[in-house]
């Protein structure tokens, strides 16, 4: 059953502590620690890890193959797109081009996806929101 | 660049087909978090001869700040079972203009014309998507009616 205040108080959740998730990385910059970056991404994801673990204490027997395949899947696209990024950065590509290709052009593959292959329907609000949407981060990641 | 762009957008369609698949948003979470910790390891000690052992200080930055994303991810595919990755996608994505207000905020970072654009054009599309999601509820409650 679809609840649009569950999904509203929900995405709140999601919004503000994937906001506050990646400002560590600001605060070891900050701190001259930034070329400890690998040693932060593994203390970064072991957090995640132990807060996800938890969370699933009482559902690893009834762990099911799906999730195991989907979840890994997941791990390692979230894993692959920072380390493509970084590589191409590494690889001279300029940041005002790398970031507003991977921040907009996944969102709208997403976007994409959603409509063709899982048929969403999407309002006029919502045309004009996701327009907006990629915009405000084009803009922010060459900014 | 453009791996880096399938990547990140092949992770948005796993979401929504983690939920199409009915499968646990805590299991996925759990799962997704393991198998990364995993890799990243894996990098750390085979590809660049280290170990993650550090200062205290990055793991008391590391640890509670990859708690939040650990709490995003499970509230994010919790949140998708009512409502559409089209627009869900894009909300916590948005969410980018959280590191930004902090940055300028506390480490007074420059406030650039483009940087204002793009922070006043973020709430607006979240008003607009949450706008669209209320309406799009509207079809379906009046079916019921």
């Amino acid at each position: 059953m679809r609840d649009a205040a569950a999904w509203s108080k929900l995405m709140s959740i999601a919004f503000v502590a994937n906001g506050l998730g990646p400002f560590g990385l600001k605060i070891l910059t900050a701190q001259g620690l930034s070329a400890q970056q690998s040693k932060y991404l593994f203390w970064w994801y072991a957090g995640g890890s132990l807060f996800a673990a938890a969370a699933f204490a009482r559902g690893w027997k009834r762990l099911r193959a799906k999730e195991l395949v989907l979840g890994a899947a997941m791990g390692l696209c979230s894993l692959g797109g920072q380390s493509f990024t970084g590589l191409s950065l590494a690889h001279g590509m300029p940041g005002h081009i790398v970031f507003p290709v991977t921040t907009g052009g996944s969102l709208f593959f997403v976007a994409t996806a959603g409509i063709v292959l899982f048929k969403e329907r999407v309002g006029p609000y919502g045309l004009v929101g996701i327009c907006l949407g990629i915009c405000s981060l084009v803009l922010l990641s060459i900014s | 660049m453009f791996l880096g762009l399938a990547s990140f957008g092949l992770l948005g369609v796993f979401h929504k087909l983690a939920d199409v698949k009915e499968a646990s948003p805590k299991a996925i979470t759990a799962i997704l978090y393991l198998v990364s910790l995993f890799f990243v390891f894996i990098s750390l000690t085979v590809f660049q001869k280290d170990t993650p052992f550090t200062s205290g200080r990055i793991l008391a930055i590391g640890l509670p700040f990859g708690l939040f994303a650990g709490i995003a991810i499970l509230a994010f595919q919790a949140g998708i079972r009512h409502g559409d990755i089209t627009t869900s996608w894009l909300i916590i994505n948005l969410s980018s203009a959280i590191p930004t207000v902090a940055s300028i905020l506390i480490y007074k970072e420059a406030v650039t014309p483009t940087k204002v654009v793009a922070l006043i054009l973020i709430p607006i599309a979240i008003l607009l998507l949450w706008k669209e999601r209320r309406q799009s509820d509207r079809p379906r409650r009046a079916a019921d009616a």
